[in-house]
């Protein structure tokens, strides 16, 4: 695997990580189904 | 929309391969065998029947209620929405509160009906790919082999990890064989084309049933904390690639009338709520007609639970990635006819089943007065009562045998045990009794410990003591406080 490939997938874990902790304490914060807040959520990027 | 941010792409193998064996792996592995074998009947007319009965229905019925559809494509589409998703299921399920009896059949029919669906969906592709028409003797023996065989190899995987941990007392090895014990079942089993959700399901269900005499102390302690932590990562990240998928599906249908597909994915969806319900209440009655027939005693559950059974039929990221995995082509070089269309569809069917029915289940619940009490169960602490008694047995026994020197650490473990029991039957018979005195007792004893854990933080702070000593100080208070805390979230 190149070394910029290896940087680019780094940035999508470190993205995607950040992602679902950060909508998780959203769902807990408003007492709402993880997995609502994660698809309703993932659905805003583009 | 949030621009400028990683295209991340749903790859239907990453699903199958990557993420789902140990998704499949960590619900059957908690999932208790005797709930799961006392709920087998519905769980399997939930996993075959339904499935069957969705897929037949959207057959014979897309072709007037879908402009461009037939019976073949329709086919197709109810393989690919038919079943629920484990993962959505339970995660929601359990968050609000759901009557155990309700979540062991949602869990249980979401574990199974992976497998049914994907065969479904191998008939229903092969329908329109190779223009062939299977039999249904042959989809039988078909079925039949993939379930047979799928368990068969979950079940050897589960010896053989079994075989490899009871010679094993090193935490982090034991911790790594259940890691491998998904991938191992999943791949053994897809490899002699047999069911690979089916060998995991199995295999985790046959682990989690032995899982008392397989794992040491230490691993079962740091195992849970893993496989949470792992859970919880994992289901995170297969519902925001559900979410990150909504562009592209858009933009792969961009010539078409949106009013047009969203109605569509309406009707779909209605259709396949309705279908879940019309199901789970028929298939209550005809049973119970059955059991009045041959004089069994009745085990249906009342229309409230048939009703929240009926509703919470969430759909997840297996019907994406089946969807997605839908080849472009057929064998004469034409297109798949409605490809996009059929994922389009999908995924509304999974949107509007997450955050429509998921959203609206609390309230639901709330207007049956469904909501489980989050206090132990009756189960439970009869159980605790008649282990600590066994105990308190034990060390009498011992008094009676013992050696003088053994007597002082006798008497005292006696008073230790004798204590447990009393706080665990006034636990059991806290209706009655002085709760108050034991939420008291709960809490004046976490605020001693958050005492004695800021006193070894201070003297780790001062340099007293090195980190060394207050890990280990603060494991024995950890452990303490673990007592009152539920054994899975």
């Amino acid at each position: 695997m190149q070394t910029a490939d290896i940087h680019n997938l780094e940035f999508i874990l470190l993205f995607l990580m950040v992602l679902v902790a950060g909508l998780a304490a959203l769902a807990r914060r408003f007492q709402t189904p993880y997995p609502i807040v994660l698809v309703v959520g993932g659905s805003r990027f583009r | 929309m949030i621009p400028n941010v990683p295209h991340v792409s749903l790859q239907p193998d990453i699903v199958f391969l990557v993420l789902l064996p140990p998704l499949l792996f960590g619900a059957a592995f908690h999932t208790s065998w005797r709930d799961f074998r006392l709920n087998l009947p519905r769980i399997l007319s939930l996993a075959f029947g339904l499935v069957g009965f969705i897929a037949a229905a959207l057959a014979y019925t897309s072709g007037w209620l879908l402009p461009g559809f037939d019976h073949r494509t329709g086919f197709v589409l109810g393989a690919l929405v038919a079943s629920t998703d484990a993962i959505a299921a339970s995660a929601i399920a359990k968050r609000l509160g759901l009557p155990k009896r309700i979540i062991d059949v949602l869990e249980g029919e979401s574990l199974v009906n992976d497998a049914t669906s994907l065969l479904a969906l191998d008939f229903s592709v092969a329908m329109l790919v190779g223009n062939q028409v299977p039999a249904v003797g042959a989809g039988a023996l078909r079925l039949i082999y993939l379930a047979a065989v799928g368990v068969l190899v979950g079940l050897v995987a589960g010896r053989l990890i079994r075989w490899g941990q009871v010679r094993l007392t090193d935490a982090p090895i034991e911790i790594t064989l259940t890691l491998v014990a998904p991938y191992l079942s999943y791949i053994a089993a897809e490899s002699v084309h047999a069911s690979g959700v089916l060998a995991t399901v199995a295999c985790g269900l046959y682990l989690g049933h032995k899982r008392s005499q397989l794992l040491s102390t230490r691993a079962r302690l740091e195992s849970a904390a893993v496989w949470n932590t792992l859970d919880f990562v994992l289901n995170g990240l297969v519902f925001i690639l559900i979410g990150f998928q909504l562009p592209t599906i858009l933009a792969a249908i961009r010539n078409m009338s949106l009013p047009a597909l969203v109605l569509s994915g309406i009707t779909v969806t209605v259709l396949m709520i309705a279908l879940r319900l019309i199901w789970v209440f028929a298939e209550s009655w005809i049973s119970q007609a059955i059991r009045r027939v041959i004089k069994r005693p009745d085990t249906s559950m009342p229309p409230t639970e048939l009703l929240l059974v009926g509703w919470t039929g969430m759909r997840g990221v297996i019907a994406l990635a089946a969807a997605m995995s839908l080849p472009e082509l057929l064998n004469d070089g034409t297109a798949f006819p409605q490809r996009d269309v059929l994922i389009f569809l999908t995924f509304c069917v999974i949107l509007v089943t997450l955050v429509a029915q998921g959203l609206s289940l609390p309230l639901l619940i709330r207007k049956l007065g469904m909501a489980a009490a989050f206090a132990p169960s009756c189960e439970e602490n009869e159980a605790r009562r008649r282990m600590l008694s066994s105990a308190i047995s034990h060390i009498r026994d011992l008094r009676g045998l013992a050696n003088p020197a053994e007597e002082e650490a006798l008497s005292d473990l006696l008073h230790h045990y004798q204590q447990r029991f009393e706080e665990a039957d006034s636990t059991s018979k806290a209706e009655d009794l002085d709760v108050a005195n034991y939420e008291q007792y709960r809490r004046l004893s976490t605020q001693l410990r958050a005492v004695e854990r800021s006193t070894i933080l201070h003297m780790r702070d001062q340099n007293t003591i090195n980190d060394e000593v207050l890990r280990t100080l603060e494991r024995e208070l950890d452990l303490m406080d673990a007592r009152f805390l539920p054994s899975h979230p």
